[in-house]
């Protein structure tokens, strides 16, 4: 009696790990093919297409068709080479994208995207400070950095990805940025307003 | 075949499976996803293993991250629910209280006190036994639970003390995680009721606030059956109708600006069906009452060039009454006394963290920690007629000073390095470094090389418990433990990550109960050497907003290092399987998950049996997340099992409950 119940349990052990594997090694459909190495980098970069998307620049800015929509990264960058040459295959509108990266003390002003990794924290105020008055959109990972004057800030809460938008910010810059960019943000003010 | 030896034959046949079939790119599908895919993604990272948000892969450390989601998919409802399903992890339970086992290392009788549970970064262990509650007793619904962070190996040099083995995390909610009003009810076995009532918001003018209570009542098993009370005068070993628990809870979060305020407070009220203590046998009255409250203010500001300053200011309270009935008629006295074991503890403590993102490559980190516990009661006394056994009071301080620094020395390396001194009043100072080195040699491999030592501070119970029969020994030292960890986390395509870890943890000093021969009396000694040494093996897939799985293979040898004999309450394999799959996406997810405990040895007699324990819940929400509902059924193919028990129970393992189910509804007012 006690050996039979012992026998039904490894057999149903056997047939419930059998199960677990078949899901396991089988993609299922709807299933994402990708290779999930750490996700994190690949999405911001993904955010930064999107953006380049819902973002209109002044018509004077740029640009005839054909014209590159050019992403700086400032500094150290944290997208791995595959996920960016993958991304410059993209056209956006008829613009084709062009990636560079950038030294910290270079001019960025005829960047259409600039972003500013965590790693060049220390440097966001001069750069944010060296692109007063261009229509470029700055996009930071740093905390603050769209309350100090940076036009999107991505971060992280819980586990999920989220953004933070300075309208003010966008409206020095001459960007319009979509309504429906704007519902799904966190909108925040330039600190020195809220103090006041 | 025996069965671990079959699991290792089929890990053997996993293998194939992961070979990565061809280089599909990461960034294609991510690119083509809407923003709103984009927020939907997980991204694993840990804020527990070095204090700041970092990425899973570069921590220092070997970690596991269970969320909100895992929690209700999988129908867990406690934190030992959640913490058995954790590689590596076991858990016993006594009927009263239950205990973690990590990686082999489980010995009875130790109150948790070898790990550091922390709350939002809050350490909940107490200050008589360093004991940290993790069943009902935990003061938290698990409900208001983000996310759980289990950070293996020791952490000395950034929490304090008891993170012998390991720190975990909890999370909480916070207002805007639970919108308004929303209430979760449950039905489950043995005549257990538990309901919920929650609000929250986040207002205009910036402040979040989060409130919530939650009431338990359990009657527990009618029937409890011991083989070692089976005589005519103990009712032939069955425990009638003493396995009761019951619950309050509150929970209250209000931050607005840098600042946080948090107070917690449970009060459980256990029936204890064992005898436990040489107590009467079947009796209602024997039990115990733990009331653990804190209020925490914490303020975190960003300091000119970098810098960020957090504060942490908090105050504690835990008691622990225990009722027991005895019946001293065999020797001519009553035949039925009450009998009061109590520890009472209150402390304040203060922390303070600087840290910078230096020069781009380096994130360094710097605190100091003040507590002081200004009330450490300790005693034991019979009511009526009034006998004082033992009583005690003391009040002890704890400083510490901790740097810790990440260095990147170029792409894809990093050195985690770390110091921390802690002076405490009881035994003096204790110094502990720890070093990691982290390597990426690939975009989807890392490896981790991690040295870390820890220590144990010997606690009050352990110094100064004098009650008859007892002797403390004011002049323990602390534990201590090395590890040496090698770690190999590997991504492939479609989501899967493999974890490889190897593990190697001398334990020296620690601190056994013996009987002293002169007196007769049980005294705490630095008697033990344990070696531990252990694999891990994990498989995981985890496809966003749909399929999770983990399977998962441990194998730990805990030994007396003169001796060579295995540790008590430490199995040699673990195999412990998850899965959650949707059945209607996003809204319908059928999971199950699975542990496998070999053979433990008990303090004398034969060794506990093998055990495994499959459950499985049904879980269901609507579309606009108003409604919630989940159907679960635990160890479902009614294993008949036992833990082994601790010191003060005359059985040599605890019987555990057999198939139970569970129903659960949730709603949300918004």
């Amino acid at each position: 009696m006690h050996g039979h119940r012992h026998k039904q349990r490894a057999w149903f052990f056997i047939v419930f790990l059998m199960v677990v594997l078949w899901i396991f090694s089988s993609a299922l459909p709807g299933a994402l093919g990708m290779a999930e190495e750490d996700v994190e980098y690949p999405a911001k970069l993904a955010f930064l297409y999107n953006f380049a998307k819902f973002v209109e620049w002044p018509a004077a800015s740029n640009r005839s068709p054909n014209t590159n929509i050019l992403i700086c990264i400032a500094g150290r960058d944290p997208f791995s080479p595959r996920t960016e040459s993958e991304l410059r295959t993209r056209i956006v509108l008829g613009h084709p994208i062009e990636i560079r990266t950038m030294r910290v003390t270079d001019s960025f002003s005829a960047c259409n995207i600039v972003f500013v990794p965590i790693t060049e924290q220390d440097q966001a105020a001069n750069i944010l400070r060296g692109l007063r008055g261009s229509s470029t959109l700055t996009v930071g990972e740093i905390e603050g950095f769209a309350a100090r004057g940076g036009i999107i800030n991505l971060m992280i809460e819980g586990n999920r990805l989220r953004f933070e938008i300075n309208p003010l910010a966008a409206g020095r810059a001459g960007l319009k940025i979509s309504s429906k960019l704007l519902s799904l943000a966190k909108i925040v003010m330039d600190d020195q307003l809220r103090s006041q | 075949m025996t069965r671990p030896s079959l699991m290792l034959t089929l890990l053997a046949l996993l293998a194939p499976a992961y070979a990565p079939a061809q280089e599909t790119s990461a960034s294609e599908s991510l690119t083509d996803m809407s923003i709103e895919e984009l927020m939907s993604l997980r991204i694993e990272s840990v804020y527990g293993a070095s204090g700041f948000r970092q990425k899973v892969t570069e921590a220092p450390a070997s970690i596991t991250i269970i969320t909100s989601e895992d929690i209700q998919r999988h129908g867990y409802r406690t934190l030992a629910d959640i913490l058995r399903n954790v590689p590596g992890f076991y858990v016993t339970y006594d009927r009263n209280y239950s205990y973690l086992g990590v990686r082999g290392f489980g010995l009875p009788g130790r109150y948790n006190n070898s790990i550091a549970l922390l709350v939002d970064g809050h350490r909940l262990n107490e200050n008589i036994y360093d004991a940290a509650l993790l069943g009902t007793e935990f003061p938290l619904d698990v409900d208001l639970i983000d996310r759980v962070e289990v950070i293996r190996g020791p952490n000395s040099s950034r929490y304090v003390a008891s993170a012998f083995l390991g720190v975990i995390n909890v999370i909480t909610k916070r207002g805007h995680d639970l919108p308004q009003v929303s209430l979760a009810g449950s039905v489950a076995s043995y005549g257990t009721y538990k309901g919920r009532v929650s609000y929250g918001n986040k207002f205009k003018n910036g402040l979040e606030l989060l409130l919530s209570g939650t009431v338990y009542n359990s009657h527990g098993q009618d029937r409890l059956f011991f083989k070692e009370f089976d005589s005519p005068a103990t009712n032939r070993g069955i425990a009638l109708n003493a396995d009761g628990d019951e619950l309050q809870q509150f929970f209250g979060n209000a931050s607005r600006g840098g600042f946080t305020l948090r107070g917690v407070f449970g009060l459980r009220d256990k029936t204890i069906p064992t005898a436990s203590f040489a107590s009467a046998f079947n009796v209602t009255g024997t039990r115990t009452i733990d009331a653990r409250g804190y209020i925490d203010l914490t303020y975190e500001r960003r300091l000119a060039q970098g810098w960020n300053l957090t504060s942490r200011t908090y105050y504690d309270v835990s008691n622990n009454d225990g009722t027991y009935e005895y019946d001293y008629s065999a020797s001519g006295g009553p035949s039925r006394v009450i009998n009061r074991n109590f520890t009472h503890g209150k402390w304040w403590g203060e922390d303070v963290t600087v840290s910078k993102q230096a020069f781009g490559n380096q994130r360094l980190s710097a605190g100091a920690e003040f507590r002081e516990n200004f009330q450490q009661d300790q005693g034991n006394y019979d009511i009526e007629p009034f006998v004082q056994y033992f009583s005690d009071s003391r009040v002890s301080t704890v400083a510490s000073l901790y740097a810790q620094d990440e260095i990147r020395l170029r792409q894809g390396l990093i050195l985690n390095v770390g110091l921390r001194y802690d002076r405490y009043s009881t035994f003096g100072g204790t110094t502990n470094p720890r070093a990691a080195l982290i390597y990426n040699p690939w975009e989807n491999t890392t490896f981790k090389i991690l040295y870390g030592q820890s220590f144990r501070a010997p606690n009050l119970f352990e110094l100064y418990y004098n009650a008859p029969g007892n002797a403390g020994n004011p002049s323990l030292r602390p534990e201590t433990v090395k590890t040496m960890e090698l770690v190999w986390e590997q991504y492939f395509p479609k989501h899967f990550l493999m974890t490889v870890s190897g593990f190697k943890y001398p334990i020296r000093h620690l601190i056994n109960q013996q009987v002293d021969p002169g007196s007769g009396n049980a005294v705490f000694t630095n008697a033990g050497s344990l070696n531990l040494r252990g694999l891990d093996l994990a498989v995981s897939r985890s496809v966003p907003g749909g399929l999770e799985g983990r399977l998962s293979y441990s194998f730990q040898a805990l030994t007396n290092t003169t001796t060579r004999i295995a540790a008590t309450n430490a199995p040699k394999h673990l195999i412990q399987a998850s899965l959650s799959v949707p059945v209607v996406p996003h809204k319908v997810f059928a999971s199950m998950d699975l542990q496998y405990v070999s053979n433990r040895a008990t303090l004398a007699g034969p060794s506990s049996g093998a055990y495994v324990v499959p459950n499985f819940t049904l879980f269901s929400r609507s579309v606009s997340s108003n409604w919630e509902l989940s159907a679960s059924l635990y160890n479902a193919f009614d294993q008949r099992y036992a833990d082994p028990a601790g010191n003060g129970l005359a059985q040599n393992a605890i019987v555990q409950d057999g198939r139970t189910f569970r129903i659960k509804v949730g709603y949300r007012f918004h």
